[in-house]
């Protein structure tokens, strides 16, 4: 499995089947869940109908983290073995991932406002996301500035494996200092949990963010494979020009 | 070997190459602005103004850490002369945390003064800076060493290294202002010296690592 995917031609083969059940997958999944989400599922004692907000911040969220450490793992695997489609999978992630993040931070905020009566407060939760945004934007940048395309693919995977320090203490921020972020709600045992009929919406919402994150990421990845092989064939036209010549 | 570079590397600062006077004033005058702008002395934001100006201003001078070596091909040749990434790295690192940082820190108590600060808050300030350098030396150099062979690239690594910076700047800035009720063995101080041995631990390999990148055939 692993080796036999570091051959583009296969992935590709992969890729073909597996990209459009991402993207359909993601339509209907996410159009279920919005509806469970936005009409179908009942309002929240003490949040009212600003609960509704929760189903689409808190799916960005995870696939924000999710992005990020599956680049920090791809970087990883890129970077030991030189395995290009590990290399090509980090570097489609990154910008599905910002996406994620971004959304987190807007739909974040604009929950804020209702609930606590800030946009925005500097604890450990919000600027911690805040900086993984900071620490996504720089590394899409390494990919922008270095020119030689191996050179980049190792010196973005060391940036993305140093950044992944960022991720724990995202993670644990809501443990660690006092935040008006509310802390894990499903993943611990013995925590509150959340009622079937919030957590059916939110399931789903997930789900159809990480189809959507999958598709993102596959159609990056296929892009990438024909711009490289575009780049190794001569267009057509100037090899004619040189022919003339 | 490693001695070696770091000598070298002191000799040519002291003949003016590695920006020091620069990062200086820079500092100097990053702290001025901020009386101005924030109407007089403000000894309550203090540590956190100085904070960040040291640190802007050790990044300031990050693209001479590594560039300017990788450039005239001496990086390459420390390596072939034998020198291990480890001694190349470690030797830059301190240089840079002798040159760069060192002078800032030093310069920290006058500005202090400039913004009406006293006694404890400034020694405060002082001490968490000391033991917050080898994470601010850590990080600057694993993103010069990933930027080295990038000209004109001093904004660039600024961005990539604040956002690794801003734990380190959180707990800095405690620290300085939990010194005059706990002194040393407030917490904030142990965290910030965990957050400098990650730093060393994450960016001395990272730093070899690059340098490696940087140095391989394209």
């Amino acid at each position: 499995m692993f080796t036999r995917f570091a051959n583009p031609q296969r992935f590709v083969g992969l890729a073909r089947w597996l990209t459009p059940v991402f993207g359909w997958g993601a339509v209907i999944v996410l159009t279920i869940g919005l509806w469970q989400a936005l009409i179908a599922s009942p309002t929240e004692v003490e949040h009212g109908d600003t609960v509704r907000i929760m189903y689409v911040h808190v799916p960005a969220a995870w696939c924000a983290m999710a992005a990020y450490s599956s680049i920090a793992l791809a970087s990883l695997i890129s970077f030991v073995w030189r395995h290009p489609i590990a290399d090509l999978a980090a570097r489609s992630l990154a910008l599905p991932g910002a996406a994620f993040t971004a959304l987190a931070l807007i739909t974040g905020s604009l929950w804020g406002k209702p609930d606590w009566g800030t946009y925005w407060q500097w604890d450990g939760r919000m600027t911690s996301v805040l900086i993984l945004l900071f620490i996504y934007i720089g590394y899409m940048t390494i990919w922008q500035v270095i020119e030689d395309r191996k050179r980049a693919s190792r010196l973005a995977a060391i940036t993305a494996m140093i950044g992944w320090v960022n991720i724990p203490i995202i993670k644990f921020s809501v443990e660690w200092w006092n935040s008006l972020h509310q802390s894990a709600t499903i993943s611990q045992p013995g925590a509150p949990g959340l009622a079937p009929e919030l957590l059916t919406p939110l399931l789903l919402m997930a789900f159809g963010y990480t189809l959507l994150l999958g598709w993102l990421t596959m159609r990056g990845m296929l892009s990438e494979i024909a711009q490289a092989r575009a780049a190794r064939k001569p267009a057509p036209a100037a090899t004619a020009r040189v022919e003339a010549l | 070997m490693m001695g070696a570079i770091l000598k070298r590397d002191l000799q040519l600062a002291a003949r003016g190459t590695s920006g020091t006077g620069l990062s200086l004033a820079f500092m100097a005058l990053f702290v001025l602005l901020c009386g101005l702008a924030l109407g007089g002395s403000r000894p309550d934001l203090g540590p956190g103004l100085l904070w960040l100006a040291a640190t802007l201003s050790a990044l300031l001078g990050l693209d001479r850490l590594y560039q300017p070596d990788q450039e005239t091909g001496a990086l390459a040749q420390m390596h072939l002369s034998g020198a291990s990434g480890l001694a190349i790295a470690t030797a830059k690192s301190l240089s840079f945390a002798i040159t760069g940082l060192a002078p800032l820190i030093i310069a920290t108590p006058l500005l202090a003064l400039l913004l009406g600060m006293d006694g404890p808050a400034i020694i405060g300030t002082i001490l968490s800076l000391i033991i917050g350098a080898p994470a601010i030396t850590a990080y600057a150099s694993v993103t010069a060493a990933i930027l080295a062979a990038q000209r004109g690239s001093g904004v660039l690594a600024v961005i990539l290294t604040a956002p690794l910076l801003i734990p380190v700047l959180i707990f800095g800035t405690e620290a300085a202002n939990t010194f005059a009720s706990e002194g040393i063995a407030a917490v904030q101080f142990r965290i910030l010296a965990g957050l400098s041995f990650i730093a060393v631990a994450l960016g001395t390999p990272a730093t070899v690592a690059a340098l490696a990148a940087n140095r391989g055939p394209a």
